[in-house]
């Protein structure tokens, strides 16, 4: 990610819905810095970063995510709810984004099961919906 | 000894960079990911460095990390206990997968000594699962400079 990709994602997220839209571009600015610090300079994947953005923009009213960065430069990004409910998607630079699920088991609320996959960026929101809508759950 | 087994009660430190750090200051699962190609997830095994008291065995591998790389204000050490760690992943993985951790330690000339250096061996790279599971056992979390 250069300098000018970076304020495009700026940009970007500060004329978007999302309601934590300069919490989150804060963020994302302290992740860039943090990440150069720890992998000799790399930068963050802009691919990873815009899909993270389009992912919220799609399931509005989601919470804040809790966001950090993998070693290959993509975003992690977790929500927690009730009951040990968690949603973690790591947002790839390829366009995937691999996706894991902690929920109760609908028939043995005291079990927490797990749920992950793999599909593309622009189709996680319809195939996460069913699985686990994000409204009420934040970082 | 090089290659000889982190014994279950004892325990190690992960350096977490800044980009593995929750805002909360918790660690995230990304801090246990290895990266593309990588054998295994370094960390420091504290009993191997015999000394008396956590706060000396942090204190000393604070030291020894610094002689080795930058480490940044926000960078955390996750401190886990190696038989709780491999427990929860041969629980909850779906491949029940067996982690070793095994000591590593650089000796060699013309770098920087670290003793106690060790690695974690059987995280996949491609896994979300077991760098969350490692994440949810980490007991402490310190200062990494």
């Amino acid at each position: 990610m250069t300098d000018t990709d970076l304020a495009a994602v700026m940009m970007r997220l500060q004329t978007s819905q999302l309601p934590f839209q300069a919490r989150l571009a804060d963020r994302i600015a302290q992740l860039a810095v943090a990440f150069a610090d720890d992998y000799d300079g790399r930068q963050l994947s802009i691919r990873s970063v815009s899909g993270l953005i389009d992912f919220l923009e799609a399931v509005l009213p989601s919470g804040y995510p809790d966001v950090t960065v993998t070693p290959e430069g993509d975003c992690y990004a977790e929500w927690r709810g009730a009951q040990g409910r968690k949603v973690a998607i790591e947002f790839l630079d390829s366009g995937d984004a691999r996706y894991l699920l902690f929920r109760p088991n609908p028939r043995h609320p005291q079990r927490i099961d797990r749920l992950n996959g793999t599909t593309t960026t622009d189709a996680l929101a319809e195939t996460m919906a069913p699985l686990a809508p994000l409204t009420g759950q934040a970082a | 000894m090089k290659g000889d087994v982190v014994p279950d009660a004892d325990h190690v430190t992960r350096l977490c960079g800044g980009s593995h750090v929750r805002e909360d200051g918790t660690i995230a699962a990304t801090a246990f990911k290895p990266r593309p190609g990588e054998a295994y997830l370094s960390v420091n095994w504290l009993e191997a460095l015999g000394l008396t008291g956590r706060g000396s065995e942090l204190a000393e591998v604070r030291r020894v990390l610094a002689t080795k790389r930058k480490v940044g204000g926000a960078a955390r050490l996750a401190i886990l206990n190696v038989g709780q760690a491999r427990h929860v992943v041969r629980q909850e993985s779906s491949a029940r997968l067996e982690l070793a951790f095994r000591h590593e330690p650089e000796v060699g000339t013309g770098r920087p000594h670290d003793h106690s250096h060790s690695g974690i061996y059987g995280v996949p790279e491609d896994d979300v699962l077991v760098p969350e599971l490692l994440a949810s056992v980490v007991l402490k979390v310190a200062e990494a400079r």
